[in-house]
């Protein structure tokens, strides 16, 4: 029931897995994405962009998220639906919220961003459609939404409409354009 | 990743190829600094063969250039592809490197 009604559509393939804190572990996120771009025909494009932000978004999380990042870990979902790709993390550190702090960055744009992380962040929410953060008992819960259709581009919490539709985009499976 | 190194009339190309991200930054960060232990070492990256960079790349070439910039000189880019040109724009570093189409117009740079 829950599938039927979606925003992002059914689902078509979703992949968890569960990484310690430490960067050399990214290197499974990577080859996952990897799989499933190879599985699904993805475009080159969307791979990109996808790899970019897990790849900043872990890394946050690990520089910043503890104190001891490797006693920790890093659950990660990886699904694939029919209008989107959703990358989704979720870690016990300390609360942050990077929806909102994109937000006032964006608002004190004038100012170069010189915040740890906040480059990368910058990245993250101009290559993905939208970033949603909620947090759930001691968890950050993180989701980074890359849709097929870039012009339906949105990002919750206002800010940075960037990306047009670009070429090459037709579709998710290779027999699909 | 991989690297590959060329010495062209005394400038360092260093040609870079596949993903630069939070696991390989740190080797490409090496291999700029080992390239730029002499005094006067010019280096280009050639970024024809580059699929991607993240933030933790774009960290290696900022540091890479402020070696050269000591050192009298800087760090020049050449030949990016369009999906790395967004990137570098995206992350608002297009004006920050001297970045040129392509690998002559980079020597002649470093001369």
């Amino acid at each position: 029931m829950a599938e039927a009604t979606h925003p992002e559509g059914r689902l078509v393939e979703r992949l968890d897995l569960v990484i310690a804190g430490r960067v050399p572990e990214f290197a499974r996120v990577s080859a996952a994405i990897d799989a499933l771009a190879a599985r699904h025909g993805l475009p080159d494009d969307v791979l990109a962009d996808l790899q970019v932000s897990a790849d900043e978004v872990l890394a946050n999380i690990v520089h910043y998220a503890w104190d001891d990042p490797e006693d920790h870990r890093v659950e990660v979902r990886l699904e694939l639906r029919d209008d989107a790709v959703v990358f989704s993390t979720s870690d016990d550190g300390r609360p942050f919220d990077p929806v909102a702090a994109h937000a006032s960055r964006s608002r004190a744009r004038a100012a170069p961003d010189r915040t740890p992380g906040g480059r990368g962040l910058r990245l993250v929410f101009a290559l993905m459609s939208e970033v949603r953060y909620t947090r759930t008992g001691d968890n950050n819960r993180l989701q980074l939404i890359r849709r097929r259709d870039r012009t339906a581009m949105s990002v919750a919490g206002s800010v940075d409409a960037r990306g047009e539709a670009r070429e090459g985009e037709n579709g998710w499976t290779s027999g699909n354009s | 990743m991989d690297v590959r190194e060329q010495l062209i009339d005394a400038v360092t190309v260093l040609a870079v190829e596949g993903r630069v991200d939070s696991t390989t930054a740190p080797i490409l960060g090496e291999r700029l600094a080992a390239l730029q232990s002499h005094p006067g070492a010019r280096v280009v990256v050639d970024c024809h063969e580059l699929e991607y960079i993240t933030s933790a790349g774009f960290q290696a070439l900022l540091l890479a250039d402020r070696r050269a910039i000591e050192d009298g000189h800087r760090l020049v880019l050449c030949d990016l592809n369009p999906k790395v040109k967004q990137l570098f724009d995206l992350a608002d570093f297009l004006d920050r490197f001297p970045i040129v189409p392509s690998r002559d117009d980079a020597l002649r740079l470093q001369r």
